[in-house]
């Protein structure tokens, strides 16, 4: 038996990078962890699931269509977004999940040696499909938790290819408002590509939040992403998209692998989108149970970084990870943030009151365990 | 840094007709990559022995493939044997080529060699072959005693990389302030860390005022190719700012290898400033020094991702001490247990050595199972004992279930449990040490 020679067949940029091991499923970590049941409070799904809508098509799918193959560019979705936004079809991108639209744009418009920038704490796959693609991810420290325009524009060169700003930041929740948006883009100076990843966009209410989508026809050389994978409770049937000038998408579409959309997710998808009273009872949902966990950690002297989104990170007096194996004893899991470059720190997904009860009782618990210490962020 | 840039690569007959071919090479290079005439000397020797030794036990028609490398402070010399029919056995240190010879037992090859540099390791190649790694370092002056002044105390400070000068001043400092347990043999030696740091070996963050007085570091460099090491975080006369600087240096380094493969970060040269509610303690190891006791010293630990829980396999000899470990660590484990199968096992047993002659420590690592494990764990101990090697180490991988066939072995010799690595192999290590029975 010849084995293949990795040491040359792999570059080098792959070799290097570390491979994502996502978390098992339940039923392995319920017999390993030795608890009954888990709360998944690490990935900000939508505890409510997708929209009744939704719940309808996935229920009533005709088994005997799964031997058909779907709409490979997404077409009915699409043409909703269109009027939706008063944009042309071709100006979306309909892709596997946000991640793959991520892929897209890099396999678009990058080759190696060129660069992309972001933020150092922020959503990971930026950084990690630049890595293992032979692009270097120039990372700029957060300022104030959220991203620094300044900071981004002076990491900028000849070999910059893509900005890629998360709004809201994902973990911090920290977002630019539509003149900051603007200023940037403007400095930018339509050289670049300036991605604008909008997944948490449906769970913000503050007022000035921009959307990205109105200030695309001024700015052509913006992208904005969104995902169904978090307001939409559509998770598991990985869709998401890109909205673009029209002869900017058209190059991205060359990289597009076509048919990657399943047709649950397309259908489930177009007809989650005009649910608003979904998403008012997602945001209601969230603002009940941020009310009732910062109250908790305030009493228990913990702080916590609560920005936009369905989420919020807390301080540990101990390390996220041994934070993280205690709580999974007690059955709730959390998502560490070791990884997103805030050691100490864990990110909760807010959810309904009883998985909120549940993770503050584990929380009291660990806190008891772990004795009396206050930390500052 | 391209760091292939200067590597020299040979490929040659495994003929000692082809020896003065090998050692010219390496002599030369040794000299060319800036070792010392001394070093360049004792290069040379040991990989006479290494290539004289292995061209005595395979088959002529096998070829070495010998790559030189400059390593900044030091040079490495990669052997690669081809898979072959030799036996594996002759790759134990402890072999002699004939074993019915007892003056060849004088003959050691390759525990010659590792007499000759400062770390020889041999371990099986991703190919399936043998690879020897030998490495001698540059020669460094020793740190000044000379009188140092102390930084002041400081007001604010910054986390940032320091340059070389700012290097060497730190490195004095930590010679200056803490006892040689509490950092690296290699911070001896100033010049020595600057270079480790070029080359990228090494990482070092300093706590630093806005005039460049420096209030602490924290240095670290790969311990395998799952886990990191740390030393530090080192303070500087800094008393009312010392739980902060510690702190942010200790979260400024979590950051920096919190997206690379990087899976454990390990801890094994703790100061008193190690923030403890951030780290775990996985157990100790002994350090043994020419004078007093030994010494008893933690392991600290993180791990850097979300354990998902994990099958190890274990003697059922280890299981009490892995399930107590375990329980106490919080670590999902399933332990399964691995019965021998004496009818399935070849006659020898393979040991892999590395040996690192400045910190008197050999760490043993099974490379394959055999009927003669005793013997084989009972002439190693005494060869490494004999050395004198101080620290005898042993890697239990625990996702490799054939490892468990040298827990008996190594348990009657005098061997125990020190400590559990999380994912640091295949799954997690143990390790053993042995310590000297008491007399």
């Amino acid at each position: 038996m010849i084995r293949p020679p990795l040491e040359r067949l792999v570059p080098a940029h792959v070799r290097q990078f570390k491979a994502y091991i996502p978390s098992r499923p339940d039923d392995e970590l319920m017999k390993f962890y030795g608890c009954s049941r888990i709360f998944r409070l690490n990935n900000n799904e939508n505890a409510l699931g997708p929209p009744p809508a939704a719940c309808r098509i996935i229920e009533r799918f005709p088994s005997r269509r799964a031997a058909v193959y779907p709409s490979g560019d997404s077409y009915h979705l699409r043409h909703r977004l269109a009027e939706r936004s008063g944009f042309h079809p071709d100006q979306f991108l309909v892709g596997n999940g946000a991640n793959e639209v991520i892929t897209f744009m890099i396999k678009a418009f990058c080759r190696e040696g060129d660069n992309i920038i972001t933020a150092d704490r922020t959503f990971a796959v930026y950084e990690w499909v630049a890595e293992f693609s032979g692009v270097e991810p120039r990372l700029v420290p957060l300022k104030d938790y959220g991203f620094d325009d300044e900071g981004l524009l002076a990491r900028m060169d000849g070999r910059t290819k893509i900005f890629f700003l998360c709004n809201p930041n994902n973990p911090t929740g920290a977002f630019w408002n539509e003149s900051r948006l603007r200023r940037f883009l403007d400095r930018v100076g339509g050289e670049r590509i300036v991605v604008v990843d909008e997944a948490y966009c449906e769970f913000v209410e503050k007022e000035d939040f921009p959307d990205g989508m109105n200030v695309i026809r001024e700015y052509p050389n913006l992208v904005v992403f969104r995902t169904f994978s978090k307001m939409y409770g559509l998770a598991a049937l990985r869709i998401g998209y890109l909205a673009g000038d029209r002869e900017v998408v058209d190059v991205i579409r060359k990289t597009c692998v076509v048919y990657s959309v399943n047709a649950i997710a397309q259908e489930a998808a177009l007809s989650a989108l005009d649910d608003q009273e979904h998403i008012q009872r997602t945001r209601e949902m969230v603002r009940e149970g941020k009310r009732l966990v910062t109250e908790e950690l305030n009493r228990m002297g913990l702080p916590y970084i609560n920005g936009e989104g369905n989420f919020l990170m807390i301080r540990l007096p101990l390390n996220d990870n041994l934070a993280f194996r205690k709580l999974m004893t007690r059955g709730v899991m959390v998502r560490t943030m070791t990884g997103f470059r805030f050691p100490g720190f864990i990110r909760l997904t807010i959810a309904g009151k009883e998985a909120m009860a549940v993770f503050l009782e584990a929380l009291w618990g660990l806190i008891e365990e772990t004795g009396e210490k206050s930390y500052g962020p | 840094m391209n760091r292939n840039r200067s590597d020299v690569l040979l490929c040659v007959p495994l003929n000692a007709a082809y020896l003065p071919v090998v050692t010219g090479a390496v002599e030369k290079t040794a000299l060319a990559m800036g070792l010392g005439p001394n070093e360049s000397l004792s290069m040379t020797l040991a990989m006479e022995e290494v290539f004289s030794y292995t061209s005595a036990i395979v088959r002529t028609s096998d070829r070495m493939t010998l790559r030189l490398e400059a390593g900044g402070y030091c040079m490495r010399a990669i052997c690669d044997l081809p898979v072959s029919d030799f036996d594996m056995g002759a790759f134990n240190i402890t072999a002699v080529v004939r074993p019915d010879d007892p003056e060849s037992v004088a003959k050691m090859g390759l525990l010659l060699a590792s007499r000759a540099v400062d770390r020889l390791q041999i371990e099986r190649s991703e190919a399936g072959g043998i690879r020897l790694v030998l490495i001698r370092e540059k020669a460094y002056a020793p740190v000044s005693h000379d009188p140092q002044t102390l930084p002041g105390a400081l007001n604010a400070f910054q986390i940032r990389e320091p340059g070389p000068e700012e290097i060497g001043v730190m490195v004095g400092l930590i010679n200056l302030l803490y006892p040689a347990y509490l950092f690296p043999g290699a911070f001896r030696f100033p010049e020595k860390v600057v270079d480790m740091v070029a080359w990228g070996d090494l990482q070092v963050l300093m706590a630093v005022d806005d005039a460049g007085h420096p209030g602490g570091g924290i240095f670290w460099g790969w311990f395998n190719e799952k886990t990191v090491e740390c030393a530090g975080p080192y303070v500087f006369n800094q008393p009312a700012l010392s739980e902060t600087i510690a702190g942010r240096l200790l979260n400024a380094s979590l950051e920096a290898v919190a997206r690379t493969k990087a899976i454990g970060f390990l801890c094994q040269f703790p100061t008193g400033h190690l923030p403890e509610t951030e780290i775990e303690t996985l157990g100790t190891l002994s350090l043994f020094s020419a004078e007093g006791p030994p010494r008893r010293i933690p392991a600290w630990f993180r791990l850097l991702r979300e354990d998902p829980g994990a099958v190890v396999w274990a003697h059922p000899d280890l299981k009490p001490y892995l399930l107590e470990r375990y329980r106490e660590l919080v670590l999902p484990r399933e332990v399964r247990p691995v019965e021998p199968r004496p009818e399935r096992r070849p006659a020898r047993s393979v040991l892999s050595s590395d040996v690192y002659r400045q910190a008197s420590r050999v760490i043993l690592r099974p490379l394959g199972t055999g009927d003669d494990i005793p013997k084989n764990v009972a002439d190693h101990l005494g060869r490494f004992s004999s050395e004198p090697i101080r620290h005898i180490l042993f890697e239990m991988d625990l996702g490799i279930p054939w490892h468990a066939d040298f827990t008996p072995a190594l348990l009657e010799n005098g061997f125990e449990p020190r400590l559990i690595l999380p994912y640091a192999g295949k799954r997690d290590l143990v390790v053993f040490q042995w310590e000297e029975p008491s007399k």
